[in-house]
């Protein structure tokens, strides 16, 4: 035996109604280029109520810091490796070529000298 | 780390580099001392996993010491980047193997109780909307928001410019707030 009674459709599910989208006032006012007096709407006074929940929660992620055995961790870990590669830094690598061109021009002027001398 | 600190911490940086290169092991610690906090968030931010952020950094540091020779530049640009291209590995590396998120950040990581219930259910969330975004726009709302860097630093750091890293944080924060805001609408 079938029910024939018409199906009564389901309450519809209230629909949890979205947070207006970030409009480029909200944007700025998140980028830090506008104050949060400027943004007029309830739409965005809305979204900057959902944006102020999220960088409250990213402010506490912000006071993390290293644990203080990661830095000791670390440090202990470069005791067993070799000293770095013996090789210049870069600022002094740029120092030493005007001093070896010196350096050249000295050795063949003495040399250039002796020669002289030598020939006389 | 911002562009306008004073030249000066460049110059510090590289008199510590220059006593490293000369064999001095435990000035090297100055640099660990003076930049884990703000790498180790950027790690923190990026995985999610305080495990993983500190192998990370641990990894990027030993990276750095090996190769503090070819430094070019900024020192605190140039680590930035190992640790950056570490995370994306990383994350590149975890999508391949199929290991969810959610499964490599083990509360048990955290050392406190303190830290234990420090970890509430919105961060949770946030921190799991934030796996879902595509990398570029993960790192420039970490960078902004959790790091709080200004667009000038962070196009120094990445290597672009500002424009193309607002448009990246507009992004991320309408992906966000997608999927945040059933919850906390």
């Amino acid at each position: 035996m079938t029910d024939e009674t018409p199906e009564v459709p389901a309450p519809e599910k209230p629909i949890h109604r979205k947070t207006p989208i970030a409009t480029p006032l909200v944007q700025a006012w998140l980028d830090g280029e506008e104050s949060r007096d400027h943004l007029a709407t309830a739409d965005e006074q809305e979204t900057a109520e959902f944006w102020s929940k999220i960088n409250n929660e990213a402010a506490q992620l912000r006071r993390r810091n290293t644990p203080i055995h990661v830095q000791s961790r670390i440090l202990n870990s470069l005791t067993d490796l070799p000293a770095v590669p013996d090789q210049l830094p870069p600022a002094e690598k740029k120092l030493s070529t005007p001093v070896m061109v010196i350096g050249g021009i000295v050795i063949l002027a003495i040399g250039a000298a002796l020669g002289f001398m030598l020939v006389r | 780390m911002p562009p306008t600190e004073p030249i000066d911490q460049a110059d510090a940086d590289q008199e510590i580099i220059t006593q490293v290169l000369a064999g001095s092991k435990d000035a090297f610690g100055v640099l660990i001392q003076r930049y884990s906090d703000p790498l180790y968030r950027h790690a923190l931010g990026m995985t999610g996993s305080p495990d993983v952020a500190e192998d990370i950094l641990q990894a990027s540091f030993i990276k750095a010491y090996q190769h503090l020779s070819e430094v070019r530049g900024r020192f605190d640009a140039w680590v930035f980047r190992i640790v950056a291209n570490s995370c994306k590995d990383w994350l590149k590396n975890i999508r391949r193997t199929h290991v969810s998120y959610e499964e490599d950040d083990q509360p048990s990581s955290f050392s406190t109780p303190e830290e234990e219930m420090d970890r509430n259910e919105l961060r949770t969330d946030l921190e799991y909307a934030l796996a879902r975004l595509p990398e570029s726009l993960r790192e420039a709302f970490v960078m902004k928001h959790v790091e709080g860097r200004s667009y000038e630093e962070m196009a120094v750091l990445l290597e672009t410019t500002v424009g193309a890293l607002k448009m990246r944080v507009h992004r991320a924060r309408e992906s966000l707030q997608a999927l945040l805001e059933e919850k906390y609408a």
